[in-house]
């Protein structure tokens, strides 16, 4: 039989290679090739997924250690293999770039050959052809059953061309392109995936905003400014809300399962600068982001995508009681972000040595983890109004002081604030991408929903030959026209490749006993 | 809570109705003439319409559900395991109403009664919805891919009719080994369903408290006899028995399971091939699979690889990738779900590959059938229990 792929089409990558440039071509265009490739980044991304990507493992250890500790020997094999980041591996994306390279060169070896041949295929084919093809009948036909097949293959759809005694019958050509257009649509896909290598396509931050602040958006380049007005963390509530009854057992079971994670945010663009050196601020929009609904503006979006489970403590305040008269002073607030140093109360003064915010004794002294407001400590002195200085470390769960001290600093109440984790980016190369990932599934639809028939009749001598070819599926072809042969009393055909069982004596067996 | 008893009652109608639908189909087969391919009784029409009642029962469970829980019902194991079964039930009624093949019924609808028989074994407790999985595209995404799923499942059944009817059964090949083993895995997946009612039935398991290597006190409740533990663990509950103690950074809540499920197809094996069938399962099957000319077999598995395969994508790869940005805020991520989705469109990719420019057809077309049904099921069960990632429901 005739190999029938791209029509007898002249494919450079099938002629004899001269140079360097026509070997590296042979190689891309090779289907075989682009096949390995298909196989051997089927087999990486499988072995990706044996143990997490370094990006999925928690980082408090190192993910040596890690690798080891959690899965053993085989885990540390893997680690030093390098396949703890293996979707980023030098060969992984070789593969891949590989892959895109074939697919072009494929496209343009197969396609454009294929593209002429069709547009310039002549209606009458050798008889060398016709019987070349996989559905092939010879007989005895009159011009009139000729003519009643025209009508008949017209009416499903068939375009039909007549020279003299000689037909083709031609439907779906459109669909011979599926293959290249979803190549092309694949090929922008990655192209645009590519170009996120370079910063300037796509800008990617997290902003720790907490409530009531408001901060300048590094993606932005300062231009916009984000202000937290709420975070809002619903958990689903059996017990209270109706909806939510349903849900008591597997919440009893499972424990509280969130609901809806939110900001509430107000956005402002920088209009200038106040001559303090704080920006001028434009109030643009308000809204909110919550998990699966992003907020945008401009050509950014934002997403809400952590939040502190703790929150940050914004002021804390105190009472200053004498022991001695029992009379209680103030309260004075403390405000974490700008403490005043001293607080006056009725005569005595409280001073401010020391902050904490986020207490620890390390080695015996006391220290702070971080500089947010988590678990803030304050050391004070209390000056008396006869001259001596007390000490008082106060906080949370903590009062460290002289038992002889006359004034005590008491604890009188807290403001906090949640603070939210906000994920901001752009990224220009999104058209790309939709263009390529939409002209990729057009194709597909194209190539597999749209099979490329063709239909050739002649007249041979005193015979005449019909013959049928379609890339895709040649039994449907054979169960659309064989009727249409039968009716109009030309010659049938027949698949030339038709399967026989292996075993077909067994078979036989069988048909003897039925 | 009336919807979800509801929704329960009409998944069993379906189920049973699916199982009578295989029983005709058996009927209707067994008793045709390869010749005349005629019966008395038109047993296959019937089975047909059974298996559409069926699916109408299933689709009332599916929305059933849906009032009752408040969301499309696809976001857990069972919710999802039970739809992708549905799916293949579609795909089957899609195939069969091109081709009007009652060998196809007699493979395709167990395959789909095994995958809701499988469904069931997991909880099928109404629980709440979480943040990620609130939004639309949890119906678009999930029901598309699952549709592109069942359509490419059809071509496992074909792929495994035209194999059963292609293989000789009289002399040593891979194909006949490979085929054994096909059989012997389904046979597995039948033993865990078996297994897991039976122990749940007679109350057999424990409960068991280790320290993992995080070096925090972790318990876990085995329904099964258990036979592996953490090293280390204290028995808190059930009988204890032989327990292997085995590593910590192996899961013996799950490895107990798999051990259990596979000596639960072990016995179903056993009795079938040495004491009901006295032959290979697969011998047995051939000829049921030979009522089937072998192009007609190779043809429907291409052709449910070609209707099903643009779906996959659209669901499984594009569609995802769209929640993925909006969801996760970036639209792939190689998540071990996303990876397998992108080895499922892959391999049939191939398949195609090779079927149209290398001429792969037949026998290797249709082991290639078979092993990307392997990889749908693996990406179903494994990379949701044993492979961690975000998509991981247990």
């Amino acid at each position: 039989m005739l190999d029938m792929k791209y029509d007898g089409a002249d494919l450079r990558s099938k002629r004899r290679p001269r140079s360097i440039i026509d070997r590296v071509w042979s190689f891309f265009a090779s289907v075989k090739v682009g096949l390995w490739l298909i196989g051997l980044i089927i087999v990486g991304s499988a072995i990706g997924t044996i143990f997490p990507q370094e990006m999925y493992i928690p980082q408090q250890l190192p993910p040596e250690q890690y690798y080891l500790e959690e899965y053993g020997t085989p885990g540390s094999i893997y680690y030093a293999l390098g396949f703890h980041n293996l979707y980023t591996s030098w060969w992984y994306i070789s593969l891949i770039v590989m892959l895109t390279l074939s697919l072009i060169v494929v496209s343009i070896d197969r396609g454009v050959p294929l593209y002429k041949a069709l547009k310039h295929q002549p209606v009458r084919r050798t008889e060398r052809f016709m019987k070349g093809q996989r559905l092939f009948g010879q007989g005895e036909a009159t011009d009139a059953q000729m003519d009643e097949m025209e009508v008949a293959l017209k009416k499903k759809r068939y375009h039909v061309k007549r020279d003299g005694d000689a037909l083709l019958a031609e439907k779906h050509r459109f669909g011979r392109w599926g293959p290249y257009v979803n190549h092309v649509g694949l090929v922008i896909f990655f192209l645009g995936a590519m170009l996120r290598v370079f910063p300037a396509f796509h800008t990617d931050t997290l902003e720790w905003v907490r409530e009531g602040d408001t901060v300048s958006l590094e993606a932005t380049d300062g231009e916009y400014y984000l202000r937290n007005d709420q975070f809002i963390l619903e958990m689903y509530d059996p017990e209270n809300n109706e909806e939510d009854a349903k849900f008591a057992a597997a919440i009893e079971k499972a424990g509280a399962v969130p609901k809806n994670y939110e900001t509430e945010l107000t956005l402002f663009k920088k209009t200038g600068m106040n001559e303090d050196g704080s920006p001028q601020l434009e109030q643009i929009d308000t809204g909110s982001t919550k998990v699966n609904h992003p907020f945008k503006f401009d050509k950014f979006e934002v997403y809400q995508e952590q939040y502190s489970s703790r929150p940050e403590f914004l002021s804390m305040s105190f009472m200053l009681a004498d022991k001695q008269t029992g009379d209680e002073y103030g309260p004075f607030k403390v405000d974490l972000e700008n403490p005043e140093q001293s607080y006056d109360l009725n005569g005595v003064t409280v001073s401010l040595k020391d902050l904490y915010p986020d207490f620890e004794v390390k080695d015996g002294q006391p220290n702070t983890k971080s500089p947010r407001a988590l678990n803030p400590a304050f050391f004070f002195n209390v000056e008396t109004p006869d001259g001596a200085t007390e000490s008082n470390l106060i906080g949370i769960r903590l009062n460290v002081a002289d038992e002889d001290n006359r004034y005590e600093v008491k604890f009188a109440g807290t403001e906090m604030a949640s603070t939210s984790g906000l994920r901001v980016k752009s990224d220009s190369t999104y058209p790309i991408l939709i263009v390529g990932a939409t002209i990729f599934m057009i194709g597909i639809v194209m190539g597999m929903y749209w099979p490329h028939r063709r239909v050739w009749i002649r007249r041979h001598e005193n015979d005449v030959l019909v013959a049928g070819f379609t890339n895709k599926n040649p039994s449907s072809l054979r169960r659309e026209v064989s009727p249409l042969l039968e009716q109009t009393g030309l010659p049938m055909w027949e698949d030339q490749a038709r399967f026989t069982s292996k075993s077909e004596n067994e078979s036989i067996d069988e048909r003897g006993e039925s | 809570m009336e919807w979800i008893e509801w929704s329960s009652r009409m998944l069993f109608i379906a189920f049973f109705l699916y199982a009578i639908s295989t029983v005709l189909f058996t009927i209707a087969v067994s008793g045709m003439r390869k010749e005349r391919n005629v019966n008395r009784i038109a047993y296959g029409k019937y089975a047909y319409i059974l298996a559409i009642i069926g699916f109408i029962a299933q689709l009332t469970y599916f929305f059933m559900r849906w009032a009752g829980v408040g969301y499309a019902p696809v976001s857990n194991l069972y919710e999802y395991t039970t739809f992708f079964g549905m799916m293949m039930v579609v795909g089957f009624l899609v195939v069969y109403g091109i081709y009007k093949n009652d060998v196809l019924g007699l493979f395709a609808m167990p395959v789909a009664l095994l995958v809701i028989a499988f469904a069931s074994m997991f909880s099928s407790e109404v629980a709440p919805l979480i943040p990620a999985l609130n939004s639309v595209w949890l119906k678009i995404h999930v029901t598309t891919a699952a549709l592109g799923q069942g359509i490419l499942a059809i071509s496992f059944a074909s792929g495994l009719i035209f194999l059963l009817n292609e293989t000789s059964m009289k002399e040593q090949s891979k194909s006949r080994t490979w085929l054994e083993v096909t059989m012997f895995v389904l046979m597995c997946t039948l033993g865990f369903i078996l297994v897991s009612m039976l122990f749940k039935g007679i109350g057999a398991g424990g409960v068991v408290e280790f320290t993992n290597d995080r070096g925090q006190a972790e318990s876990y409740e085995y329904f099964m006899p258990i036979l592996f533990v953490p090293e280390g663990a204290q028995l808190l509950s059930g009988a204890s028995g032989l327990s292997l103690e085995l590593p910590n950074w192996i899961n013996t809540l799950k490895l107990n399971t798999l051990i259990w499920s596979i000596i639960g197809g072990i016995v179903i094996y056993v009795l079938l091939r040495f004491v009901i069938l006295r032959k290979r399962v697969a011998e047995a099957l051939q000829p049921l699979a030979k009522k089937v000319d072998l192009d007609l077999a190779d043809e429907i598995s291409y052709r449910s690889v070609a209707i099903g395969l643009p779906v996959f994508i659209l669901g499984g790869l594009i569609f995802a990738m769209i929640w993925a940005q909006i969801a996760w805020n970036r639209f792939w991520g190689w998540d071990p779900k996303e990876v397998w989705a992108l080895i499922t469109m892959l391999t049939y990719v191939y398949y195609l590959h090779m079927r149209i420019q290398r001429g792969w057809t037949g026998t290797r077309a249709a082991w290639l059938c078979v092993g990307g049904f392997g990889i749908i099921m693996f990406n179903l069960v494994f990379v949701n229990l044993v492979i961690a990632g975000l998509h991981s429901y247990a």
